[in-house]
């Protein structure tokens, strides 16, 4: 259970810093549509390893807490809701809002350890 | 809003029949302009407007929605219709998917020809993580960051018209280089609207679509082609061509093809035939 834990915070972190460097540094630099292409997909990819390493955690936690754990669930749920509302015309602001929500599943899997 | 790209190739005594043409993804009026001269020269007006997004500003692609194309292509037909006795519509790619919903919802279209229709994007070239990462690419945030570049073949199986198509792609100056996720997902909208009401389409259909299209299989023509209720309707699968099957090794044949279809349903024509 513990582990499935760690490994999520370890995930969230990468999420988080890979995440913010896209927003302020890759996808500003111009003339390279590959590279921008590339990154874009490694951040496809860290999606799906943070969506796989939530439900890790939320089947390994025990019956009594699992309640809290669910809670993580929804994670999952706010990239595509972020993904429907955004617009290209405020793509700075939505992306604000994704970045927020993976600094706030890190702090929810922070409190989970109390547990 | 107009664009340097835009054409319009009018005969100087109304020919009384007109084509009106659609571009593709991430295209321009340029890339139809050599089929639409060659209407032109077959006796018709032929209209090719730059989509909203595309052309003088490649920015404002990402932040185009497929409804604008639609109200574009109306704004452009409902000008145009009533000029002329005969009006058909055209479009490559994109653009045959703008006119299949088009013709949903009028029922005066004389004609339309479908050309590697895109329903689907399900070619030979389409990067083998597309079908697991394309939920998470089109419905998160990333649909806003992630471009496909365009890679070769460029859509064209001849070697020697695909350099040049490369060498113009390198000057970004007629189409873009990169299909940005976000009008993928607008593409990939409209084509779920559009098949939900393909059978409103009842009008005569010519579809020439290539069996080795890289970007969309012939499964979107078939499509097309299983489900419209059109009692007159043609599907020409081209076994020597990819997508840009207007340039490419049968290009010949797309284009007198395309004049057969428009003259056989055209008054113009069959007024001559009678009287001569």
């Amino acid at each position: 259970m513990i582990l499935s834990l760690y490994l999520f915070l370890a995930v969230n972190l990468i999420f988080i810093i890979s995440f913010a460097l896209g927003k302020w540094v890759v996808f500003k630099i111009k003339g390279y549509p590959n590279l921008i292409a590339g990154y874009a997909l490694y951040l496809g990819v860290l999606f799906v390893v943070y969506f796989f390493s939530i439900l890790a955690v939320v089947t390994s936690y025990t019956l009594v807490h699992r309640y809290l754990a669910i809670l993580l669930l929804l994670f999952i749920f706010f990239p595509f809701w972020i993904g429907e509302k955004a617009t290209y015309k405020k793509l700075d602001l939505y992306s604000s809002i994704q970045l927020l929500f993976l600094v706030l599943s890190f702090i929810f899997g922070i409190y989970l350890l109390k547990f | 809003m107009s664009s340097v790209l835009d054409f319009e190739l009018k005969h100087p005594n109304n020919p009384g029949r007109a084509v009106l043409l659609f571009h593709g993804m991430t295209g321009s009026p340029f890339e139809m302009k050599k089929y639409a001269k060659h209407l032109f020269q077959n006796g018709y007006d032929v209209y090719g407007y730059c989509l909203p997004g595309h052309g003088d500003h490649p920015q404002d692609i990402y932040s185009v929605s497929w409804q604008d194309w639609i109200s574009f292509s109306e704004e452009k037909y409902t000008a145009l219709r009533s000029k002329y006795d005969d009006f058909f519509l055209g479009g490559l790619c994109l653009g045959a998917v703008i006119a299949l919903n088009l013709a949903q919802n009028h029922k005066d279209i004389t004609g339309l020809i479908g050309l590697s229709t895109t329903l689907y994007l399900d070619g030979w070239t389409i990067p083998w993580y597309y079908n697991s990462m394309i939920g998470i690419a089109l419905h998160t945030i990333l649909r806003y960051y992630y471009t496909f570049p365009e890679r070769e073949p460029y859509g064209i199986k001849n070697e020697i018209i695909r350099r040049k198509m490369s060498s113009l792609m390198k000057k970004n100056t007629v189409a873009m280089d990169n299909y940005p996720m976000s009008c993928i997902y607008e593409l990939l909208k409209l084509s779920e609207v559009t098949r939900k009401n393909i059978d409103k389409v009842d009008l005569p259909v010519l579809l020439i679509h290539s069996v080795e299209d890289d970007l969309t299989s012939d499964k979107s023509a078939k499509f097309v082609y299983d489900n419209i209720s059109s009692v007159q309707k043609e599907m020409i699968l081209l076994d020597n061509s990819y997508h840009l099957v207007i340039y490419d090794n049968e290009k010949e044949l797309v284009f007198n093809k395309s004049v057969e279809f428009l003259n056989s349903l055209s008054k113009e024509e069959q007024l001559q035939e009678v009287s001569g």
